[in-house]
């Protein structure tokens, strides 16, 4: 196995991590039960660390998948009659990744500085359970382009 | 509570989204601007739409943050803020829209 397809294996089963850890802080917030706050600390803490790490893979994924190579995903990828799947999916994919990353953060560092009055008012709990939902539905969207790409084409 | 830094962090995730796709849009409109925002060969224009994105958000923040004085926190008015920039943002990253706008 090369190191590439490793670092892009990792990518991807980072991102179950990610939303295995989001079910954590969805539950903490959705039974309102008031000593819920550790799990929904640390699976704040989880998501954001595990997104971290997988847009450090993408980075790295995404150099071999751009190299100037004619044999490079990209460059077979616009050579093809789909070159669409590049010019708007990856496009998308390779910003929405960070966007995660940043809302992830915002959303850990308003939780921590809240601390439990996250669950006990009502407006604080509502706002971070709507800025999960858009991270959550932003994140399912980046991973449904990333496995249609490497459908297309494999890194 | 310093409500001060949760201004400022809501400050830095929205304006950091849409500096970085503003400089999409601005890559894609103009040659040079790609150009100048290459700064790593491997990665191309995408390491300075998020470096330089990532630096102005955190210069105007802390800048936010000297100027601002402590006082309540209206968080759905930094919620609606917050979140009109994620959509606008995921508009300027979307490539039919962005030649739509510069009328490609």
């Amino acid at each position: 196995m090369s190191t590439t397809e490793i670092v892009s294996l990792l990518h991807g089963f980072l991102g179950t991590i990610f939303l295995m850890s989001f079910t954590g802080a969805i539950v903490s917030l959705l039974t309102f039960a008031q000593n819920r706050f550790n799990l929904l600390k640390y699976s704040l803490i989880l998501m954001t660390l595990t997104i971290l790490f997988i847009d450090i893979t993408g980075i790295y994924v995404y150099s071999i998948y751009r190299s100037s190579d004619p044999a490079s995903a990209k460059s077979k990828i616009l050579a093809s009659e789909t070159s669409w799947v590049h010019t708007i999916l990856m496009e998308f994919k390779e910003f929405a990744g960070i966007f995660v990353a940043l809302l992830m953060l915002f959303i850990t560092s308003f939780a921590l500085h809240y601390k439990s009055k996250i669950l006990q008012e009502k407006k604080l709990r509502n706002s971070v359970l709507i800025l999960l939902i858009f991270a959550m539905l932003l994140t399912l969207l980046t991973f449904g382009l990333g496995a249609y790409i490497t459908k297309v084409q494999s890194v | 509570m310093n409500n001060k830094l949760i201004k400022t962090e809501f400050m830095f995730t929205a304006l950091s989204m849409l500096f970085i796709s503003i400089l999409n849009v601005l890559a894609e409109a103009s040659k040079y601007i790609k150009n100048f925002l290459t700064l790593n060969q491997n990665i191309g224009p995408y390491s300075g739409k998020i470096t330089y994105g990532l630096l102005f958000a955190f210069i105007i923040s802390f800048l936010y943050y000297l100027s601002t004085k402590e006082s309540k926190l209206d968080i759905t008015k930094w919620m609606i803020f917050l979140i009109l920039s994620l959509i606008i943002s995921c508009l300027f990253i979307f490539t039919p829209f962005i030649h739509f706008i510069l009328n490609e």
